[in-house]
């Protein structure tokens, strides 16, 4: 699932570079395997991304003073990117959810994306079907409520109409 | 098949006992080997050491002051000879406190249990037609078999039943002589994983299908010779062995024949296998409904659109083989499974729970697997710990990432430095642990209806990515 980088990368926007092509891979084989089981998708797969000069890299070789050095195997993206395959999509740093895979985070950022990632304790599964039916119980009472002013109001109203007749 | 690593093998002390009967033809000469009764060294390669340890031999004066060196190839492994017992038994880490399944056949023919267990796993090889009772021919080599004894738990912890296995010891086997072909396909965590979220997004139910002894179901091609088991030592006919039709569990080529027997039973029955997963198998059917099928050695599990189909794969495969009926799926590789109307959720916290029993069961919990801004070296002038230790730590807490990501980051960080780890690397190792200690029923929960198995996707991708990027600052810095 993971690996060491096999090369030494000169910039960050190289490294993660090397690092969406080496995600590509995977997601190409995943695309695949689930085309196979009758879940192909027809738009590309995004793969979220926080380095805007990636982005802009495996579309458009620019900066090229800068990036000519790259080893061609991984503009292997550029072309999955210009097939639709992939597609890369800029994320803000706070809303990386695979940050919590790859830095020692603190406890709020920590907790925040491990919620995000769908990450559950045991007991909270049962919860959590209680939670949404207390929400839509809820939902129907402000509903109830909601309705009820609405009566008033129009009760009221045609109180005043009356009057003024 | 359970995976239950730290049960399963045990190679304590006793280990030597077992050992005797197996270099039977080291020697051409049979009976004259056995009467010496050779202590031979604790790993196959050093057998030549051990052999003349023990003979007092007049010539002892002659070797003496020759220094005896271990092969070279022998410096990356930890020696067990070296070692004093107690140092041993940690080593091996004979689990004590969670099993207290016999080791010895002595031991378990006391219990009825165990009998009746061996019993009936006598019955499945007969009546498999496994073996046949004959001379031993001049040529042949003997492989000697042993009893292994388990408990089988289910999730909750209980005794699900008392196994008895037969086992071959296949180690003796030598590539090109005894076998020749032994690779065997296993399926990707990452593979489960997305059929679990496909089932969730398509709202079908996982089934799962369990193999009974499923290494005796193959034709073996090669000529097999074993021992005749302890306690089932046909009367009268003692010198006999017995010729191996079928494949038995521990021998080298037994998950190869395995697969290549169960895949042809799938393309017989109109599955078709998918190119790019070689142990997930496909079946359509005319009306546009889909059955797909995952292997993991002996543990099947289904998920289709369409309860007919299931039902009928289930009855055929009843047939074919020797299966027993899981139901839904709920325990699978240690990973529990919980299929609920809203949506699926997988944790490990029975095998999390049994990694800290193993480790730390009296300890603090803490909120978060690493301290945050942690850095970590090195350490070439700390304390060193025992690296086995250490590796194991490693090794449990990687099968755990399977479903729990949010340690992944921590056990990668700690795993740079099995080599030579230091008081440093097992305070991190400890912290995660502790961390675990209050986290243990976490797991994944595929919700239906949400991002779907995009989400699924990003995740992993974006785990391998930032993951690299790690790496690439690692690399930087040193």
């Amino acid at each position: 699932m993971s690996k060491k980088q096999p090369i030494v990368t000169l910039s960050t926007t190289e490294a993660e570079f090397v690092a969406a092509a080496a995600s590509a891979c995977q997601a190409v084989w995943m695309r695949r395997v689930l085309r196979n089981l009758s879940h192909g998708q027809e738009s590309s797969t995004v793969i979220m991304c926080d380095n805007s000069s990636t982005i802009k890299l495996s579309k458009n070789p620019v900066m090229h003073g800068r990036s000519k050095h790259i080893r061609v195997r991984f503009h292997f993206l550029r072309d999955l990117v210009k097939d639709g395959e992939i597609e890369l999509v800029h994320c803000v740093t706070q809303e990386q959810v695979a940050d919590l895979m790859t830095k020692a985070l603190k406890l709020e950022a920590f907790q925040k994306l491990r919620m995000k990632m769908g990450m559950l304790d045991y007991s909270e599964v049962n919860w959590l079907k209680n939670a949404t039916s207390l929400r839509e119980g809820l939902k129907g009472y402000l509903f109830l409520f909601y309705c009820c002013m609405l009566e008033t109001i129009v009760v009221l109203s045609s109180f005043v109409l009356v009057f003024r007749k | 098949m359970i995976f239950e690593e730290e049960k399963s093998w045990d190679w304590g002390p006793n280990y030597k006992e077992q050992i005797d009967a197996d270099f039977v033809w080291s020697n051409d000469d049979l009976s004259s080997d056995e009467s010496k009764g050779g202590h031979i060294g604790e790993t196959n390669g050093e057998s030549d050491d051990g052999n003349n340890d023990n003979e007092e031999s007049p010539h002892e004066n002659v070797t003496q002051g020759r220094e005896r060196r271990a092969p070279l190839w022998m410096e990356d492994y930890v020696r067990g000879d070296e070692l004093s017992e107690e140092e041993e038994a940690e080593t091996y880490m004979v689990e004590d406190d969670i099993g207290d399944d016999p080791i010895l056949f002595e031991e378990a023919v006391k219990h009825d249990k165990w009998r009746k267990a061996m019993d009936s796993e006598i019955k499945s090889i007969e009546k498999n037609q496994t073996w046949e009772l004959l001379d031993l021919p001049t040529w042949a080599k003997i492989i000697g078999v042993k009893w292994i004894f388990k408990t089988k738990l289910n999730e909750k912890g209980e005794v699900n039943k008392y196994k008895a296995r037969l086992v071959a010891k296949g180690y003796s086997q030598q590539y090109r002589i005894d076998f020749t072909e032994v690779f065997a396909y296993v399926t990707r965590m990452d593979t489960i994983r997305m059929i679990v979220a496909l089932a969730v997004c398509k709202g079908w139910d996982i089934f799962q299908l369990d193999v009974k002894s499923a290494f005796l179901h193959r034709e073996l091609k090669e000529d097999v010779y074993v021992h005749q088991p302890e306690g089932y030592v046909k009367k009268g006919k003692e010198p006999k062995v017995y010729k191996l039709h079928k494949a038995l569990y521990g021998l080298k080529q037994a998950l190869n024949a395995w697969f290549s027997r169960i895949e042809s039973q799938f393309v017989k029955e109109g599955f078709q296998k998918c190119p790019n997963e070689q142990t997930l198998f496909i079946k359509r059917s005319t009306g546009g409904n889909i059955l797909v099928v995952s292997i993991y050695v002996d543990d099947l599990i289904y998920t289709g659109d369409d309860k007919g189909m299931m039902v009928e794969f289930k009855r055929s495969m009843m047939e074919a083989f020797d299966m027993s009926d899981l139901g839904k799926m709920r325990f699978f590789l240690g990973i529990e499974i919980l299929q609920k109307p809203k949506g699926i959720f997988i944790c490990q916290r029975k095998y999390a729970t049994d990694i800290l029993k193993f480790t730390m069961s009296e300890s603090k919990p803490v909120n978060s697997p690493v301290v945050p801004g942690f850095k970590i070296n090195r350490d070439v002038n700390g304390i060193v710990v025992n690296d086995t230790y250490f590796k194991q730590i490693v090794g449990s807490l990687m099968y755990l990432t399977a479903t729990r990501p949010d340690i992944m980051f921590s056990v990668s960080l700690i795993s740079r430095y099995m080599s030579k780890p230091t008081e440093l690397h097992l305070q991190a190792a400890k912290r995660i642990l502790r961390y675990l200690k209050g986290t243990t029923n976490y797991g994944i929960f595929y919700k239906k209806g949400g991002e779907k198995t995009c989400l699924l996707l990003r995740i992993l991708i974006m785990q391998e990515m930032k993951k690299i990027l790690k790496a690439h600052q690692v690399m930087i810095f040193y």
